[in-house]
């Protein structure tokens, strides 16, 4: 029940881009085509879960004792943009078509902030291993969730008369904010608090 | 080669940083977070004191200048839907001083369960023994959170559990007899650890002095003609410090049957033969105690 | 060389241009003290990165080039994370993950990927303050206005200063919660990007 709680709390309560802030760069602008939308949720689900498997392993096994912890930042960036790598080259090998419909968006992951926000958030939280995996699941399919709304409302709204200054990225922020507010209604949700 | 190499500088001069700035850093922040936590305990036991950590984040002992005055712990208890820890203060009875429950981590309902944060609601707790806690509908005096009852229960249990398990047992050997003589008669703190007045008998006092292998304390109870009414004499297994078979057949029943009606301020009790180290620390123990008299 | 200064402030903004580094121009604008702290936190990587990308320009290698800028931002980033922990604790916690999450703030690898590797030190440096200039600038607009509308006060400091009370006591009971909260965040940055487009001349 607690894990089914954490994956709720991770998924909507407490989303990872809309009420979280994390995520935003890719979020804006991965989110104007739907087909896009998924391709990128596929990739950061696969990252997201093996890069906080294994900056826990990682902090938990080695960093803590060897009185390493402030090294936290460095190693924890430099595995996820090695993962990156690497999956990129692994899918290029094993599974090209995936590897061509995702594109420019697999180097993109290294900076989206939730990635490694939730390696932090992880270690914060004092999540056990099996928490870790729940979370970033969670994290991941909220990420997917808000972002591929996102992109359904953003290619209807293509056809909109919007005014000049706020074509684009500013309506597309208007937009966050009203799916930020309806997801705020979430809270409370089983007794879950933002 | 050349580039693999530029790699291994860079990451070595950024250890080198790190480790330079963490080094200066660490102390400070570490300090930061010890006065914080500081700051939460003086909230439940106030006055001029000192907490030293027995167990990281669930124990503290206080000290009044220089003398155990009490203890600070945190405990939880399963509530409605997460768990309501309780930061208790209690001093040496065992009688609470402080109490908070701190809204990090709490996740009870809104409007209800979270109402055990409330002041009005752990203001009740002060001055009852943390052993004896219990809500009005459980059969004890504290009112619970309408509509909240799990929430309310389980802080109660919280703070009675943590005593139970953190703080009874490291509690001095003579709170169990003040606890009797409160429930009996019922008692008034005249000199904390030291001096209490007990209703219609008069004052009761611990007193120490050095005996053959460390100090020997004593419980005494005189009445207001200055005349041993009752006397404990520390027990073996209490902590006295004394020879075994020797010193410690001084702490006997019958030993403190020759103190029951002498005078407090100059007993008048025979040394035991082959212990008289031991007596005389006793002896010596009652007079110091009740120096000062009332 | 001046110019280098003055675009990111203005005509190449990070945030209200480049829609870049908005993880935590969001989280952090609740108030514009904490706007600020996180201003110059970032002004004080991004300054030192480019301005040691740029000097070691000629000896880091073409291919290892990410790798290595990520070491010397995240060096800069764990050292301001530990100095304002030390002596900021407050701002520390309100800042909390984003001070860390610095190192991915594409502004950052943005600035030294794309000018910093390629010029001389001088202009790295003049770049790097003029694009934190311009984030701390925006950052600290929008936690001014959410901070003003949402709390009522401005300028507070937590375990000081109290803040100015920009609409006087008793606003400060029923202030416009919606703004501190993540919708509002959202609102402000839209309004703020469409007046910067048509400030420029954009739209």
């Amino acid at each position: 029940m607690d894990l089914f709680l954490l994956f709720l709390a991770a998924f909507l309560v407490n989303n990872i881009v809309l009420l979280r802030f994390l995520g935003l760069c890719p979020f804006f602008g991965v989110s104007s085509k739907l087909e896009t939308a998924i391709g990128m949720s596929m990739a950061v689900i696969f990252v997201m879960t093996l890069s906080s498997i294994i900056t826990w392993l990682l902090y938990n096994y080695i960093l803590v004792p060897l009185h390493l912890v402030y090294l936290r930042t460095a190693t924890f960036i430099l595995v996820i943009a090695s993962l990156v790598q690497f999956t990129e080259l692994f899918l290029k090998k094993s599974a090209p078509a995936l590897y061509k419909a995702l594109g420019i968006f697999l180097p993109l992951i290294t900076t989206n902030c939730a990635i490694l926000g939730v390696a932090f958030l992880n270690i914060d939280y004092g999540h056990s291993i099996i928490q870790t995996i729940v979370y970033a699941i969670g994290v991941a399919l909220g990420f997917m969730l808000a972002l591929v709304l996102m992109a359904g409302i953003r290619e209807r709204i293509e056809f909109a008369p919007i005014p000049k200054p706020f074509r684009g990225l500013p309506i597309a922020f208007i937009l966050a904010s009203l799916m930020a507010l309806a997801f705020l209604g979430f809270v409370g949700l089983f007794g879950l608090s933002l | 080669m050349r580039q693999v190499l530029v790699l291994f500088i860079v990451c070595v001069l950024s250890a080198f940083l790190l480790s330079f700035v963490y080094g200066k850093t660490a102390p400070l922040i570490e300090e930061n977070a010890k006065k914080k936590i500081e700051a939460s305990l003086k909230e439940v036991f106030p006055g001029e004191v000192e907490f030293k950590e027995i167990e990281p984040g669930k124990l503290w002992e206080v000290y009044r200048n220089g003398s155990l005055a009490g203890f600070v712990y945190i405990h939880g208890e399963r509530g409605y839907s997460s768990v309501v820890r309780a930061m208790v203060g209690v001093d040496l009875e065992g009688k609470i001083v402080g109490m908070k429950v701190p809204k990090e981590g709490l996740s009870e309902t809104p409007g209800l369960g979270m109402k055990v944060t409330e002041p009005w609601f752990s203001r009740q707790f002060i001055g009852k023994y943390a052993e004896d806690v219990k809500l009005k509908k459980d059969g004890g005096d504290l009112d619970a959170i309408t509509a909240a009852t799990i929430s309310s229960r389980a802080c109660v249990n919280a703070v009675k559990n943590g005593y139970i398990e953190l703080v009874k047992k490291r509690l001095p050997w003579w709170m169990k007899y003040i606890r009797e003589f409160a429930k009996e008669y019922g008692i008034e703190e005249v000199e904390p650890g030291k001096k209490w007045k007990v209703k219609d008998k008069g004052l009761l006092y611990l007193g120490e002095a050095e005996g053959f292998g460390g100090k020997v304390q004593v419980l005494v109870l005189v009445n207001d003609k200055g005349k041993i009414e009752w006397i404990h004499i520390q027990r073996p297994e209490e902590g006295l410090p004394e020879t075994k078979g020797y010193g410690t057949e001084v702490a006997t029943q019958e030993y403190e049957q020759g103190f029951i009606g002498k005078s407090a301020a100059n007993p008048d009790v025979d040394v035991l033969t082959g212990a008289s180290v031991t007596s005389r620390a006793v002896i010596e123990a009652v007079k110091e105690g009740y120096k000062g008299g009332e | 060389m001046f110019r280098h200064f003055v675009n990111g402030i203005l005509k190449e903004n990070p945030v209200l241009v480049l829609a870049i580094g908005l993880c935590p121009t969001l989280a952090v604008s609740t108030s514009a003290y904490n706007a600020l702290g996180m201003g110059l936190a970032v002004i004080f990587v991004l300054t030192m990165s480019n301005l040691i990308v740029s000097a070691a320009r000629k000896v880091i290698p073409q291919n290892l080039r990410i790798p290595i800028f990520i070491i010397i931002i995240s060096t800069f980033v764990t050292i301001t994370d530990y100095v304002m922990k030390a002596y900021l604790p407050e701002l520390a916690k309100n800042l909390g993950v984003f001070v860390p999450l610095i190192v991915v703030n594409c502004i950052i690898l943005g600035r030294a990927e794309g000018f910093a590797y390629k010029h001389s030190v001088p202009a790295a440096l003049l770049d790097g303050l003029g694009s934190g200039i311009g984030f701390t600038l925006v950052i600290f607009i929008i936690g001014s206005i959410r901070e003003i509308l949402g709390a009522g006060t401005w300028m507070s400091i937590p375990g000081g200063f109290e803040g100015f009370k920009v609409f006087g006591e008793g606003f400060l009971n029923y202030p416009v919660l919606f703004m501190i909260l993540p919708p509002g965040g959202f609102l402000v940055i839209a309004f703020l990007m469409a007046l910067s487009r048509k400030l420029t001349g954009e739209a």
